[in-house]
């Protein structure tokens, strides 16, 4: 097929390259170092960069750093190239109550690449949320003003159809609409200029009411008259739950858009004496919780209106807690220091009111959900974390780019602000996966589906330390005829293929200098061998056992054993399995 | 773990440096051979580069690389300089010949892939190889690329 574009691309491109000047000889690029690199002889070549920051500014701040090197990931997209198709609205209406604006475009429209959304040009997205295969996106564009007077921001809310594109409809709003929340069949729309509320129809995009809550006491008078500027909003608790970016969490009635409370938050000032900024707002099982930024972390009882509040000095929880994501009764929690740019997310205890693990990212890290799972936006990408072990997986993708701000959704898309893409967010692919949590023991195996867990101790007559638990390739027997300690019998019962992993710890009276700090990533040693557990086994009880590794390692001050037995013609897909699932495991302080 | 291999290093560059220039050139403009011989340096710099297979690829990356970390300095540079407005917009940009005008309006990702797809007439599951990342990534950028030459290009 005849690109008409062709002739023109190349011609530009050979204008650019004709002029390219000849390569630095190799001599003096072996003399460079990286710090002694050239620096620009001319002023930058650069693309004109717009960072447009439209009321998220939380998850600007968490995506505001791109500093990464190439990301290379799994590719979202099906491997057949698609036709791009351009997607007219072709029913795209003005809402009720609000007068059109005149920047808004009859004819906007969006196109689907590989999956994912181009949107119209100048749609710069300022928030997307989703609900019954609806996509639902904002976008708020400044007006002409008179100097001296309040800046007018109109806006639109577009519903895009997920599973063809079409844009279903279009509301046009006034005051700035800027962040996004689907509850109960309403779509609420929170506004930047006077921290009010529209809550349109989600089916048909039509207004049902707008409020402007009038809150009790000045938390937000900011330059050019607004009111206060909404960081977040939820719902929950039959109830919007709105962050402001100077230190409240107003709770407002979801029927008519009036207050029903407001959490004073802003009482607590940071050091320099400035109210403390809610960054971003989740609801969990039994509380709303708030990121105070420097000032740590908030949890709000909705039914007593108590706020608890962790420093973001305590243990495990970053300097600067910007965003918050709920995993049922508990929270994740993600900061850093912009500073120095480091980054870490926690894992905090939703009943505890506690920080149990945490873990560190070389760049500040924000917490997101997707549809099926939290994730972790760092170093400019997307990737997906585990709530319990915090261990991150792949990127979601490939397309991140130079100093374009990037924000996701809570939903299934990534989105791009200023490149105006969105990106879908894969389902989760571990689904062979299978997680116990075995309580009694405040530990949590994640080991390949179609494995053996042993459902009784394989060691009976052991007192201590205690089996905790026993993970094979092949169905498991208890008991065997020597070595209390050791699970004969299922050894026996390997065959040249099998894996097999037991973990057993210490009760009392462990000596600390015998155990080492449970390695990052678990795996043979020069020292993991110990042919003392070939005594236990008689030659004709060995089965087709190749190896057996036997390590001991202290977590969560908790000291333990694992055996680790590999078949003599066990595969390498096998041995990585019981090695990951060994790294996979997660183990919480015992209570 | 053993050094670079000066020797080898030497003809890698020799072999691949004129297209590297040229490349980066589309990318940066006149800095091109400053950035190459930046990105070449730190590929020599680093553990990896004796481990690696596909160095031709590599130095392309690097250099994709080192370009994104040149418009980035050079960004903030100007975005230092120049005042937050209240809309939180900042616009940087300096005044360019005129061909800058079309290329200006593209990612750094985008003109790579701009050039390899046009210049060097590779698939996108071959530019996609070389700049590593997802074919349908290369689509995505290419998609994006070209609407926006459109309308530079016929303003």
């Amino acid at each position: 097929m005849t690109d008409p574009m062709r002739d023109q691309i190349r011609s530009l491109i050979a204008t650019i390259v004709e002029d390219a000047a000849d390569p630095i000889p190799f001599e003096d690029v072996q003399a460079m170092t990286p710090t002694q690199a050239p620096g620009p002889r001319i002023a930058v070549a650069a693309a004109v960069v717009v960072i447009a920051v439209i009321g998220i500014t939380a998850l600007m701040l968490g995506g505001g750093s791109t500093d990464t090197d190439t990301v290379t990931g799994p590719d979202l997209s099906d491997p057949t190239p698609t036709t791009v198709t351009s997607l007219a609205p072709d029913s795209a209406e003005p809402a009720d109550g609000d007068e059109p604006s005149e920047s808004v475009e009859p004819d906007e429209s969006a196109s689907l690449v590989d999956g994912a959304i181009l949107l119209p040009d100048g749609f710069h997205p300022g928030d997307a949320a989703e609900a019954d295969n609806r996509l639902m996106l904002v976008r708020a564009e400044r007006r002409p003003h008179e100097p001296g007077t309040p800046p007018q921001e109109d806006g639109v809310v577009m519903a895009i159809d997920q599973t063809d594109g079409d844009v279903v409809w279009v509301a046009e709003l006034s005051d700035g609409p800027s962040l996004l929340e689907i509850s109960d069949e309403r779509v609420f729309v929170a506004h930047y200029w006077t921290g009010g509320v529209t809550a349109l129809d989600l089916s048909s995009g039509d207004v049902l009411w707008t409020a402007v809550p009038q809150l009790p006491f000045e938390i937000g008078d900011g330059p050019d008259g607004r009111k206060f500027i909404p960081n977040d909003i939820e719902a929950g608790f039959d109830s919007l739950w709105m962050a402001t970016a100077r230190g409240a969490v107003a709770r407002i009635d979801a029927t008519n858009g009036q207050i029903i409370d407001v959490f004073a938050i802003t009482e607590q000032l940071q050091p320099d004496g400035v109210p403390v900024y809610v960054g971003d707002i989740a609801i969990s099982d039994r509380h709303v919780w708030a990121a105070g930024e420097t000032s740590g972390l908030f949890r709000i009882d909705p039914e007593s209106g108590e706020i608890d509040q962790l420093t973001s000095d305590q243990r495990r929880l970053g300097h600067n807690a910007s965003s918050v994501v709920a995993v049922g009764a508990d929270v994740l929690v993600g900061g850093g220091d912009p500073a120095d740019a480091s980054g870490v997310v926690s894992l905090v205890d939703g009943s505890g009111f506690e920080p149990v693990a945490s873990t560190a990212f070389e760049d500040f890290a924000t917490v997101v959900e997707t549809h099926d799972r939290p994730a972790v936006w760092t170093g400019g990408v997307l990737r997906p974390i585990d709530p319990v072990a915090l261990d991150v997986g792949e990127p979601f993708d490939a397309f991140f780019d130079d100093d374009r701000w990037l924000a996701p959704s809570d939903g299934s898309w990534i989105l791009s602000i200023v490149d105006r893409l969105l990106i879908p967010i894969p389902h989760e692919t571990d689904a062979d996966a299978v997680r116990i949590e075995m309580s009694d023991f405040n530990v949590t195996l994640t080991y390949p589906n179609g494995w053996y867990l042993a459902d009784s101790s394989l060691t009976p007559n052991l007192s201590s330390p205690t089996e905790i638990f026993s993970l094979a390739s092949f169905p498991l027997r208890p008991g065997g005829p020597n070595c209390a300690q050791i699970p004969s019998r299922a050894l026996h019962d390997m065959d040249a293929s099998d894996v097999f992993v037991t973990l057993q710890e210490r009760n009392s009276g462990a000596d600390p200098s015998g155990y080492e700090p449970r390695p990052d990533n678990f795996g043979p040693t020069p020292e993991s061998t110990e042919n003392v557990i070939y005594d236990c086994l008689e030659p004709e009880e060995r089965g087709d056992v190749g190896a057996i590794h036997w390590i001991r390692f202290t977590d969560q001050d908790r000291y333990f054993y694992v055996l680790v037995a590999l078949g003599r013609d066990a595969d390498h897909q096998e041995v990585s399995a019981i090695w990951d699932s060994l790294d996979r495991m997660v183990i919480l302080p015992r209570e | 773990m053993t050094g670079p291999e000066v020797g080898s290093d030497a003809a890698l560059y020799r072999q691949h440096a004129g297209e590297l220039v040229r490349f980066a050139a589309m990318l940066v403009g006149d800095d091109a051979e400053d950035v190459v011989a930046s990105a070449f340096a730190r590929c020599m710099s680093t553990d990896r580069w004796s481990g690696v297979e596909n160095r031709r690829a590599y130095l392309f990356q690097a250099v994709t690389n080192e370009a994104r970390t040149f418009q980035r300095s050079a960004a903030r540079r100007q975005a230092r300089e120049q005042r937050v407005t209240v809309d939180g917009v900042v616009e940087i940009g300096v005044p360019q010949p005129e061909v800058w005008e079309a290329v200006e309006s593209l990612s750094i990702r985008q003109r790579a892939v701009v050039y390899l797809t046009y210049w060097h007439d590779m698939s996108d599951v071959m530019v996609a190889e070389l700049l590593g990342i997802g074919a349908g990534s290369v689509r995505r950028h290419l998609a994006r690329a070209r609407e926006k030459l459109r309308e530079v290009l016929h303003d």
